[in-house]
């Protein structure tokens, strides 16, 4: 059994309104790093505001240890969360922030003390304890909402958009400490983030959301390199992966995948997996990365096409090889710092790493 | 300062003086009068300046062996006051008329040099309580109504912002039906005077027995505050973000007490002023207590009534008022600590 279970799921505002979470099923087991990531409006926030009992639930379960717990209050989860405007109560000193969830335990003087200390030591805020919220930058009142939630001791820590008001750098170095801390208390963590590199970075598992449903759940490598759906494809990765619309015809025995531009030839194997689909269209994806360029040659293995590079942005470590050309628009991850623009070029598809979606459920053709 | 120019500068500067001679000006007339004795009151043209001391030139008068008192007035004339040889007579006038304390005895020794020298001045200074001591000793139930004064100005202020911050608290947090209508007609009820009022509810306060009681009085004051109230209350609860109530909620806490530890502490500066403005009310009416109250008046009351009887002696009154405006002061100075202290750049 898992420790936190999400049965069906589902959320609307008002009786006939639409479903914010449609039918969301979830097993989360205990210590483990859970990231929400989608685009806003997904119903991510709300899941775990859900989960919090901050906000009612329409239909389904939650379980947090076998025990439903949709019954109970906020108080009474025994979860913590860290919300995206920090919620630092300004008329409270760092102290009392950290102390109130001990206080109201009506914890000891003493013990309470010892436990406020320890956790503004461990988010490095012990110098500030005096202070009020007013008068720290924007990281610290961060440091002093995690060392709040920190000091309950949690069984889940709920973090919503816990980074988004921060700027890049001290993103990044929060990011770390996020994990490090997960990695200390071990309290099952549910992140709500619309950054893909954050989710990334942080999660065991990624769970993907759009409209209210779950479109893949998976570890980071999984869900950037073996996507359940377009959405996913698209929306993970920078620059996401390409699309193209094409048709399956066998020619001379050899199955090829055609549109205007391309021209691939499947393999053997990826021949067995979409052999439903002959003669019909599929959405062929690839990522910018497992797409070769060649400035010399064409090498028939994997080729996709020949054109010439319109743009190429330099990024440092790579460059990214822009082609648009009948109205496909295709973006290349390349090691060729010294590619000019307007070179020709030829294409070919890595080791054929080639994802296969059906063009009316979007979703991605597996083997049966 | 620095981004004005010259003539912005002046004009401001003159705009400022003019705003703080408006204030300064009145306040110094009304010091003016509280502090007169009894024949500075009467003086034309007045002065905005008070005197510590009475200046008084006497005369010994050969032929019906008395003295002539004559007072300097501030324009330097010499007016005629008293003319006699009794030490009591003198002493009691000079009380009166002065607020100078001084036996028989002392001012017949005082004065027996002009018997020898002719004419002298002789200058005392005042007893600048005696108005004060007058006023209590004038309306006999002054303190009585002191008292009156505080314990309604607590009721008001308990009873308006109960209800007034939870109603308040309602606008601002929970969508319910003829939410706008009810807010306007909190803001009509504001707008009724209260003598339109005092007289219907004098009728209800009979009724539940409640006429001439602080109660009853605390009750009509509240009415218009309560809708005040609610009205400064709930632009603060809005502007509360709910994240912070939720935290609390997360953290262990029920609604009520994360209304009592976290909602109502940032809203203090909002019931600061809501509170300063039950406490003018309160405190500074005297019409409806006219109305509403019988033996038990109010302190502005009992201010008012001493105007009325003492036509005479308008500086008793005027040091009534005085002691009427201490408390408010006092109260107003306190409280406005409370409605400047906003919690810094973290948004409420």
């Amino acid at each position: 059994m898992s420790f936190i279970e999400l049965i069906n799921l589902d959320k609307r505002y008002s009786a006939k309104g639409n479903l914010i979470v449609n039918q969301m099923n979830l097993k989360i087991e205990q210590g483990e790093f859970i990231v929400f990531l989608g685009p806003s409006g997904c119903g991510k926030t709300t899941t775990i505001r859900m989960i919090s009992g901050l906000e009612d639930i329409s239909g389904g379960d939650i379980t947090v240890d076998g025990n439903s717990i949709v019954s109970l209050a906020p108080k009474d989860r025994g979860v913590s969360m860290i919300f995206q405007s920090y919620a630092v109560w300004p008329h409270m000193t760092v102290y009392e922030n950290i102390a109130y969830p001990l206080r109201l335990k009506h914890m000891k003087k003493d013990e309470r003390d010892v436990k406020v200390k320890l956790a503004a030591e461990k988010t490095n805020i012990g110098d500030y304890l005096t202070r009020y919220p007013s008068q720290l930058s924007g990281g610290q009142r961060q440091r002093v909402a995690v060392a709040r939630a920190m000091v309950v001791e949690p069984k889940i820590f709920l973090m919503d958009e816990p980074l988004s008001n921060l700027d890049a750098m001290l993103r990044v170095s929060m990011r770390s400490e996020l994990k490090n801390i997960h990695e200390t208390l071990n309290a099952t963590t549910i992140f709500v983030t619309h950054d893909q590199a954050e989710a990334m970075s942080l999660a065991d598992r990624i769970v993907i959301m759009k409209d209210g449903i779950i479109q893949q759940i998976g570890t980071p490598k999984q869900v950037y390199y073996d996507c359940e759906t377009v959405f996913v494809a698209s929306f993970i990765g920078t620059p996401p992966a390409n699309f193209f619309k094409v048709h399956l015809e066998e020619i001379k025995n050899q199955l090829h995948a055609k549109n205007e531009l391309v021209d691939y030839i499947l393999n053997d194997e990826e021949r067995v997996l979409v052999k439903d689909y002959l003669n019909q269209e599929v959405i062929m994806g690839i990522r910018p990365e497992n797409i070769e360029i060649n400035t010399t040659k064409r090498v028939p293995e994997g080729f996709l096409f020949e054109a010439k590079a319109d743009f190429v942005e330099p990024q440092g470590s790579h460059i990214i090889v822009i082609i648009n050309q009948h109205n496909n628009v295709v973006k290349v991850s390349s090691p060729l710092l010294d590619l000019e623009p307007k070179t020709k070029i030829f294409l070919n598809v890595k080791e054929h790493r080639v994802m296969f979606f059906d063009p009316i459920t979007e979703k991605r053709i597996r083997k049966v | 300062m620095s981004k004005f120019n010259p003539i912005e500068k002046t004009i401001f500067a003159l705009i400022m003086s003019a705003v703080v001679i408006a204030v300064l000006v009145p306040l110094m007339f009304f010091l003016a009068n509280a502090f007169s004795n009894g024949t500075e009151i009467y003086e034309y043209p007045k002065t905005p300046f008070f005197s510590l001391t009475v200046t008084v030139k006497v005369d010994y008068l050969e032929e019906s062996n008395e003295y002539q008192v004559l007072m300097k007035n501030k324009s330097g004339d010499y007016i005629n006051t008293i003319n006699s040889s009794s030490g009591l007579m003198l002493s009691t006038y000079f009380e009166q008329y002065f607020s100078v304390y001084r036996t028989g005895e002392e001012l017949l020794s005082d004065f027996e040099i002009t018997k020898t020298e002719g004419p002298q001045e002789f200058t005392y200074y005042k007893n600048m309580w005696h108005n004060f001591k007058m006023f209590f000793q004038i309306t006999s139930n002054a303190d009585n109504a002191l008292k009156n004064s505080i314990v309604v100005v607590f009721y008001t202020i308990i009873i308006s912002l109960t209800l007034g911050s939870m109603s308040g608290y309602a606008m601002a947090r929970y969508r319910f039906k003829a939410k706008d209508q009810i807010s306007v007609f909190l803001l009509i009820v504001r707008m009724f005077p209260v003598v339109g009022i005092s007289i219907p509810l004098a009728v209800i306060l009979i009724r539940f027995n409640l006429f001439d009681t602080m109660i009853g009085l605390a009750i009509l004051y509240s009415l218009p505050n309560i809708a005040l109230t609610s009205w400064i209350t709930s632009s603060i609860f809005i502007g509360i973000s709910r994240e912070l109530e939720e935290a609390s909620l997360v953290f262990g806490a029920n609604s009520f007490q994360t209304f009592i530890k976290i909602t109502l502490p940032m809203a203090l500066p909002a019931l600061a002023a809501s509170s300063m403005y039950a406490f003018l009310t309160a405190w500074n009416d005297t019409i409806s207590a006219l109305i509403l109250t019988n033996e038990n008046p109010t302190l502005a009351l009992a201010v008012y009534q001493a105007i009325g009887d003492n036509t005479t002696n308008l500086q008793y009154a005027a040091a009534g008022s005085i002691i009427l405006i201490i408390p408010a002061l006092v109260f107003t100075f306190v409280v406005r600590k409370y409605v400047n202290q906003m919690w810094g750049s973290v948004s409420l």
